[in-house]
């Protein structure tokens, strides 16, 4: 914890230019990703899976946006559009005022800089054949910052994550999977961006471990005035670090509101069973708690049903809704929920 | 106790020390050790483990990676490999299970206990249908016509709630979503109507909304059968939600003990109520609540710390005595079965999750 602090003061030079909270960092508007099958002899493209079907949201500047939804939902595919690691088929990526999709070349590397990404295996995304420097160093090398001064930015770096900077020539095996991440977040914040995506940054780790991670992304944000867009299918760990949270489905979001609003308030059907189906460390509680159970599995996003997509497994769907999709918008519960029966019902 | 089923090959027992069960108890496992040699050393991955399941209550064994939990469950189904060092006890209804045969085990394994595995795309067969492999797991064990076979097949999928169980009988693994693979695997694993149902993680790999389905399915399983379970997770809320009473391990050996309120509101060894801190929780605290970080890492099952496995990490520990000297027995600490293995176990008592996240903040 001092360690972390006396970093974070040596880091106060980087955060000169602190701009205000509150103004919209990033802007997403319409973003549809296509997969495309090929089969056959010639590989010609049979169909198309729309694995993000058209999603909109914002992120201000030191906020933590929850992107949450099971396994195909789209969520992490979404997270690659923003940073263009995946090339959105459609829709727009708004990030510090410009458009993200028409970047090219160096106005691309440039705007990689402010945006930065964690990624979920942390035994998977460092080299092995790196020591821990050289994969700190890494990102400055590329961006041509490194020169000045990136040795004791390296030091500094992993002091703020709550490495020890004596261990910079260690190889990432030297460390365990709770390290291994800091190191992967470290490298993150070489290039002092403004917005971090991180893709299950603790679904990897043991539940001993998890705990000192959060806690860790926590303190940098607030300290580095960083906004998250923070991907998970962990219930819990969501509403522990996000301001707002959206829920995806599909292809695309079913509610989005803050905190309370989704855990405490939420509208739709689909929340509604997701948060219900989570257990509860509280033996009490569990025997309490009904469980709304859903019938069968996520339709294939090559196929989805028509009108809302929800509707094959939800108690409520009558006619209307698998004719007309659903808008995300506020239906009276104070916050957006796509579905036309929203209703407030507390599942927590 | 001899069980009455007939297809049950009957074991002699060398010497009159099998140890004695309590009442009711089906499973008695005692001061079991594995050890498996590596090129680095000896792993202790299981450190005398003792414990006792009964008729129809569900035991929740809970520990993270490394912690000797699903080890502990493949030594008493005989399914280690051959290099494990293996001593101590499993008694089934009052039978010595370790110095069974390979071949009395085949009789036990999948009739009496069964299994149900993590994983259940790498558990089943993707060569042969669905119904063909619990088809298998019956006649294996029972002499059955062609056509009690096929009905019971397919009622055994219809009680894991597999929708259409009589078209899904004649699929194949893959034309199956995993939440239907792992009810599959859960309808083989009944199939002979087990006393002991021993399932590792099995819900770890599903999404939330088909976890749900399958923990159903446990809970339908419950009301319908006396068997037992012992449900091995690392997830506490899975536990919270299961169990009848809870194990927690640590580097090999049972830390904590007891029925599963004792466990979640009065911890009384350290590292599970450190576990309880750490935890994120669904139903409150949000931006500024801190977690409970536990500091350090899992101990490496090589080189287990001296003392007590936990005192590296533990925020009671007394150093260097008795914590880093003395291994501290599992001893009962409240009512009649409440047990911990802390030297300071007493200084637990209301001491809550809050108190420990409070140390975190002013730290």
């Amino acid at each position: 914890m001092t360690d972390l602090r006396e970093g974070v003061a040596a880091q106060s030079a980087f955060m000169a230019d602190a701009p205000d909270k509150g103004s919209m960092l990033l802007e997403v508007e319409g973003l549809v990703k296509e997969f495309p099958i090929r089969g056959g002899f010639l590989q010609r493209v049979r169909e198309r899976v729309s694995a993000v079907a058209g999603v909109s949201f914002s992120v201000d500047r030191g906020e933590t946006l929850g992107l949450v939804g099971e396994s195909g939902c789209g969520k992490s595919t979404t997270a690659r559009c923003v940073l263009r690691l995946i090339e959105p088929t459609a829709g727009s990526v708004r990030f510090e005022g410009r458009e993200v999709t028409q970047m090219r070349g160096g106005e691309l590397r440039r705007m990689r800089q402010r945006m930065q990404i964690v990624f979920q295996d942390p035994y998977a995304s460092l080299n092995p054949r790196m020591t821990v420097h050289g994969i700190i160093a890494d990102p400055m090398k590329v961006h041509g910052t490194y020169r000045e001064g990136g040795k004791e930015r390296v030091k500094e770096l992993m002091e703020l994550v709550g490495l020890k900077p004596e261990h910079v020539n260690r190889y990432p095996h030297e460390f365990s999977g709770g390290q291994r991440q800091r190191i992967g977040v470290a490298r993150a914040l070489a290039l002092d961006p403004s917005l971090l995506v991180l893709d299950e940054p603790v679904s990897a780790l043991d539940v001993s471990i998890q705990a000192g991670v959060i806690n860790l992304l926590e303190d940098l944000r607030d300290r580095l005035d960083l906004a998250y867009v923070f991907v998970a299918h962990d219930l819990s760990v969501v509403r522990h670090i996000s301001d707002r949270v959206a829920v995806m489905y599909l292809g695309k979001i079913v509610e989005i509101g803050t905190r309370e609003e989704i855990y405490d308030r939420p509208s739709h059907p689909y929340t509604q069973a997701l948060l219900s189906a989570v257990p509860v460390p509280d033996p009490r509680k569990e025997r309490s708690r009904t469980r709304i159970v859903l019938e069968g599995d996520i339709p294939s996003p090559a196929d989805p049903p028509s009108g809302c997509r929800f509707r094959t497994r939800c108690w409520k769907a009558q006619e209307i809704c698998a004719v007309e999709e659903p808008a995300l918008v506020d239906r009276g519960q104070g916050h957006p929920s796509a579905c036309h029966f929203a209703e407030i019902q507390e599942v927590v | 106790m001899a069980p009455d089923d007939e297809s049950y090959v009957p074991v002699e027992v060398t010497d009159g020390d099998v140890p004695s069960q309590p009442a009711g108890a089906v499973l008695s496992v005692r001061d079991l050790r594995v050890e498996f040699p590596s090129e680095d050393g000896l792993v202790k991955a299981v450190d005398g483990l003792s414990y006792d399941v009964f008729e129809n209550e569900v035991l929740g064994i809970v520990g993270e990676s490394g912690s000797g939990k699903s080890v502990s469950s493949l030594a008493v189904l005989g399914l280690l490999p051959e290099k494990a060092k293996i001593s101590g006890s499993v008694v089934y209804r009052g039978e010595e299970l370790l110095q069974k045969s390979e071949r009395q085990m085949q009789a036990l394994r999948g009739s009496k206990i069964a299994m149900v595995f993590q994983d259940a795309l790498a558990a089943l067969n993707p060569v042969f249908t669905v119904g063909h492999q619990i088809s298998e797991a019956i006649s294996t064990h029972r002499k059955l016509s062609k056509r009690e076979l096929a009905d019971e097949t397919v009622e055994l999928l219809d009680i894991v709630g597999i929708p259409n169980p009589k078209r899904r009988v004649d699929q194949y693994p893959h034309e199956f979503s995993g939440g239907m693979r792992q009810r599959a695997m859960i309808a083989m694993s009944l199939a002979n109507r087990p006393d002991v149902l021993i399932a590792d993680e099995p819900t770890t790999a599903l999404d939330v909304t088909i976890q749900a389905q399958v923990l159903e399915v446990f809970e339908r399983i419950q009301e319908k059968t006396n068997s037992a379970i012992i449900l091995i997770t690392h997830d506490l809320g899975v536990v919270a939600g299961m169990a009848d009473r809870v194990l927690v391990m640590y580097a090999g050996r049972c830390v904590e003990m007891g029925t599963v309120d004792e466990i979640f509101y009065e911890p009384r060894h350290p590292y599970a109520l450190s576990l309880l801190a750490s935890l994120p929780r669904l139903d409150r605290g949000g931006r500024d609540d801190r977690l409970y970080r536990i500091k350090g890492a899992p101990p490496s099952l090589i080189h287990v710390p001296s003392g007590c496995p936990f005192h590296p990490r533990c925020p009671l520990a007394r150093l260097p005595e008795p914590c880093a000297t003395v291994v501290p027995p599992l001893a009962v600490v409240a009512g009649a079965e409440h047990k911990a293995a802390c030297h300071f176990s007493d200084e637990l008592v209301g001491m809550t999750v809050d108190d420990l996240r409070a140390t975190e903040v002013s730290s």
